[in-house]
């Protein structure tokens, strides 16, 4: 990172020289590289970002915390938002496949997918703020503020989640142990919420680990389309500002939450199936 | 107590009408056993699938004929009737225990759940009663095998507990498809045993459907032999043996390497069964008949006959003028 | 897999039908599929003769017209600087198509031979390459790449676009290896890969002939399924800025422009963005009718 050109006082008002070299070493810039890399990785492992150097007297880790319950809050609401909408509609696509009643919502989710968020997002702006007025155009304030982001953030995995619960309640309704349920007397519904839901919502588990990961980068571009004051938006302005330690402590503590939630999402996966659980078990 | 006449089940493929199921008759008696016995794709598993309709439905389709079990009509009552019937009246066994029980349940979950459905137990007294179930097929530790999962039993337990799933109703039909195909032969020798003790306990009636003639011969009272989608033969099990009348039949006897002598060669019939999604004329067995005449073999479709007392036989001069010599004792 | 007409007893059984066959007529009967490739081929097609037919130069700014609204001049209206939309739509046609293809390509050829020869080699040397796959799967990607490019933001285009293919490739050859290296071991273990060398067929043959053939489905069916997520990664970071630069346009920063401007000119935002959604469109049918056609275990029918 520090081999790159640009230092981030250098887009301040001109300095004179002994001033750069007076903040220079207040921020440790003048010591050797590889002290530099040993203090931040120490001060990371204790918890401390370090300060922000672009905004000074602010540590990185206040901007961090004050960001983060916005973009969870976010995060939280676009992935309710896809859970519900996808599972439904996976479930119905799969219990009336080839019918209008599988076409549309499928038509619906390949549309989530090829339209990527930061042009869905403008797009619901211009029709529904602009155009309708119905909504507001940014900020993060009232309830009707947060609709436009969490369906834009939420629509891709929407449609990723309607498909994968689509697959996988095929997969299973194809399975011979449905029919034995049939065999038994079960009524439709009981096949689909006791035997099938289970399994078939299987592919839907395994990709909530990646679906949180795509979430948390997606924030970075809804937050700045809908100026909404979120960890996301903050990062993308320390990448433009060239805000080292922002970067590098945004990045770290973003990484982290990544590879827990993609741990929280193994275990819930053995805990759904018996058998991956036997498997392991026995290795 | 069932009494079928003249089921036609078709499937409606890509590539054509497939005729599994071309106009079969039969009936069962409370606690009579009837054996069903045919190669793949002659249709005895999609006969007594469809009569509980369990035929995946497109593109399968039951086309015609009637189905009455207690003056109930299975093929055109409503699904709330096939319900109550389901599991309670009727029960099946399927051939593959592993892919047949749900891995993501407990085999204590899959057993009650008759009960809760039909005779709407409580929790306690369903646990009793699973728990009797399991042990009356002869697993140990019945109480704490009711929270395994499938996969943890080995194929002959599985399949004891499917045996346990579907009797613990007290049904007065069952309907056993291959269900010894997949287990080892010391564990098929078991599971039949089992079946057969069952049966005469409860007085349930069986529909037992296999390719193997000496597993019928083992257990069925009554067999029903079954080609190309249509029975061919239907006879007391002895008589079968001991006077085969259909030369389909008569093949199958004398290809079954248990009634050879050790070192001769093993009989087979020529010729592959007949594409099902194409109309037969005549005969559907005439291709492969050693005794095929050219006269009618090959232009009507001979119906059925009683050729002895309760002995029925397709109509046709090879059948009914056969030469005893070419028969096997059983 | 070939072509035969059998005769079994003297009797003709049915012709076998190879296994490209088969997928060619299920994927033509795809009208989802169909229509992607043919639109595709079209985008493909426009991007490659986007020189020729271009009726103004890419950068040719003219101050005077400013922002206009489609014309017959101007097919696609004009933008802030006065520059043709339609003329910028191509342009940025091939760079995006380009850096979709390319980056594809680049993961595809790490992927594939990463995969095979841990599938192949098996033992200690798949453990390892495996386990490397595993970690770095566990990064977090997208914040690498952001980070690559904001550090190493070089004036110069040429290396610019150098380093999004790399950057992109490189976050998309993990699946590829692992998707190969299960195939690949899926088939070593089958027979028939017994029965060649018991025939004394070279490992080198068999990889060629035998192994790469049955591995090929799914690998084109997921290289044609990563070229969407490719573009959408570009645009994607050409949104944030940190892709292709101005003067040169790729889809993304054309999209970008257009949300800056949507209010007054949303022409400028509607047109590339239905250019890129209807190319991704077609990509994805393209891709899931491949799926279908070429796995029919997978089938959704």
């Amino acid at each position: 990172m520090r081999a790159t050109p640009g230092g981030p006082f250098d887009k301040e008002k001109k300095v004179t020289p002994e001033v750069m070299a007076a903040l220079n070493a207040q921020y440790k810039l003048d010591q050797p590289l590889y002290i530099q890399y040993w203090d931040t990785v120490t001060n990371i492992l204790k918890g401390d970002l370090g300060p922000s150097f672009r905004y000074p007297g602010r540590t990185v880790n206040e901007m961090i915390l004050e960001g983060l319950p916005t973009t969870v809050e976010l995060g939280c609401y676009a992935l309710i938002f896809a859970l519900l909408l996808g599972i439904t509609s996976g479930i119905i696509a799969a219990l009336k496949k080839n019918t209008w009643l599988d076409y549309i919502p499928m038509t619906f989710s390949m549309a989530g997918i090829c339209v990527p968020s930061f042009l869905l997002g403008p797009v619901l702006v211009l029709i529904f703020s602009i155009h309708f007025n119905w909504l507001p155009v940014s900020g993060w304030d009232s309830f009707a503020h947060k609709i436009l982001p969490s369906f834009t953030l939420g629509a891709a995995y929407a449609a990723f989640v309607s498909r994968l619960s689509r697959g996988g309640m095929l997969e299973i309704l194809s399975q011979d142990f449905i029919r034995t349920a049939r065999a038994k007397g079960a009524s439709e519904s009981q096949v689909i919420l006791k035997h099938a839901l289970k399994g078939g919502m299987f592919p839907v588990i395994s990709f909530l680990g990646p679906a949180i990961a795509g979430l948390l980068s997606g924030s970075f571009v809804t937050e700045s389309i809908f100026q909404i004051p979120g960890l996301g938006r903050y990062y993308v302005q320390a990448a433009f500002n060239r805000d080292y330690t922002m970067i590098m402590g945004t990045t770290v503590f973003l990484a982290a939450l990544i590879i827990f939630f993609n741990y929280v999402s193994d275990v819930m996966l053995i805990w759904v199936n018996p058998k991956l659980n036997f498997d392991k078990g026995q290795s | 107590m069932l009494e079928v006449k003249d089921l036609k089940t078709y499937f409606y493929t890509r590539n054509g009408v497939y005729r599994a199921v071309e106009g079969i008759s039969f009936s069962v008696k409370r606690g009579e056993v009837l054996g069903i016995v045919g190669e793949s794709g002659s249709g005895k598993s999609v006969s007594q699938y469809s009569l509980l309709r369990l035929i995946p439905s497109p593109p399968g389709k039951i086309v015609g004929g009637t189905a009455t079990f207690d003056g109930v009509d299975l093929l055109n009552c409503s699904q709330a009737e096939l319900q109550k019937i389901r599991g309670k009246k009727i029960s099946m066994i399927f051939q593959d225990p592993m892919t047949c029980l749900n891995p993501y349940m407990t085999i204590g979950d899959q057993i009650m759940e008759p009960l809760f459905i039909h005779d709407k137990l409580s929790k306690e007294e369903a646990v009793k009663k699973a728990k009797n179930a399991l042990e009356e097929v002869g697993i140990q530790d019945a109480l704490n095998r009711l929270k395994s999962y499938p996969h943890e039993l080995s194929g002959g337990m599985r399949q004891r507990v499917m045996i346990a799933m579907a009797l613990i109703t007290e049904p007065e039909l069952l309907i056993a498809d291959e269900p010894t195909t997949a287990l080892d032969v010391t564990v098929q020798a078991q599971i039949l045993d089992l079946i057969k003790a069952l049966q005469k306990k409860k007085n349930t009636g069986v529909i037992f459907i296999t390719h193997d003639l000496g597993v019928i011969a083992g257990i069925a009272d009554r067999v029903m032999v079954m080609y190309a989608g249509q029975v061919v033969e239907t006879a007391p099990t002895a008589q079968l043996f001991e006077k085969p009348s259909h030369p389909y039949t008569r093949a199958l006897l004398s290809s079954s390497p248990a009634l050879h002598a050790r070192g001769e060669r093993l009989k087979t019939i020529s010729g592959l069964p007949p594409d099902l999604s194409k109309e037969i004329k005549g005969c559907a067995f005439a291709d492969r008949c050693p005794e095929r005449n050219d006269r009618n073999c090959g232009s009507e479709n001979p119906k059925l006959v009683e050729l002895y007392k309760d002995h029925f036989v397709a109509n046709c001069e090879a059948c009914i003028h056969h030469s005893p010599s070419n028969t096997s004792k059983a | 897999m070939s072509e035969a007409v059998l005769t079994l007893d003297g009797q003709e059984v049915e012709k076998g039908r190879s296994l490209w066959q088969d997928a060619w007529t299920r994927l033509s009967k795809n009208k989802a599929a169909m229509l992607g490739v043919f639109l595709l081929a079209a985008f493909v097609i426009l991007a490659i003769i986007a020189p020729w037919i271009a009726p103004f130069s890419y950068d040719a700014q003219d101050l005077n017209i400013g922002p206009q609204a489609p014309s017959s001049a101007h097919w696609f209206g004009t933008d802030i600087l006065g520059r043709d939309l339609y003329t910028r739509i191509l342009y940025g046609g091939r760079i995006s198509l380009m850096v979709g293809f390319l980056a594809t390509f680049v993961s595809l050829v790490i992927g594939v031979l990463w995969g095979t020869i841990a599938g192949f080699v098996g033992g200690r040397t798949d453990s390892i390459m495996m386990r490397i796959v595993d970690i770095m799967y566990a990064i977090p990607f997208i914040l690498l790449v952001i980070l690559l490019m904001v550090f190493v933001n070089t004036r110069d285009n040429t290396n610019n676009l150098l380093l999004l293919f790399v950057a992109i490739g490189a976050t998309e050859w993990l699946t590829m290896a692992r998707i190969v290296r299960g195939q690949v071991m899926g088939i070593r273990k089958q027979e028939f890969i017994e029965a060649c060398y018991s025939m004394g067929i070279s490992n080198r043959q068999i990889i060629f002939k035998h192994l790469i053939p049955n591995v090929l489905g799914p690998i084109i069916v997921y290289a044609t399924l990563t070229v969407p997520t490719v573009m959408l990664t570009e645009a994607f970071l050409s949104f944030l800025g940190l892709g292709v630069q101005p003067p040169m346009s790729s889809w993304g920063l054309l999209i970008s422009s257009g949300v800056e401007n949507m209010e007054e000119y949303p022409w400028l935002l509607i047109y590339p963005g239905l250019t890129f959604s209807i190319t991704l469109f077609s990509l994805n049918f393209l891709g899931d009718g491949l799926r279908d056609a070429l796995d029919p275990k997978a089938s959704k029918d």
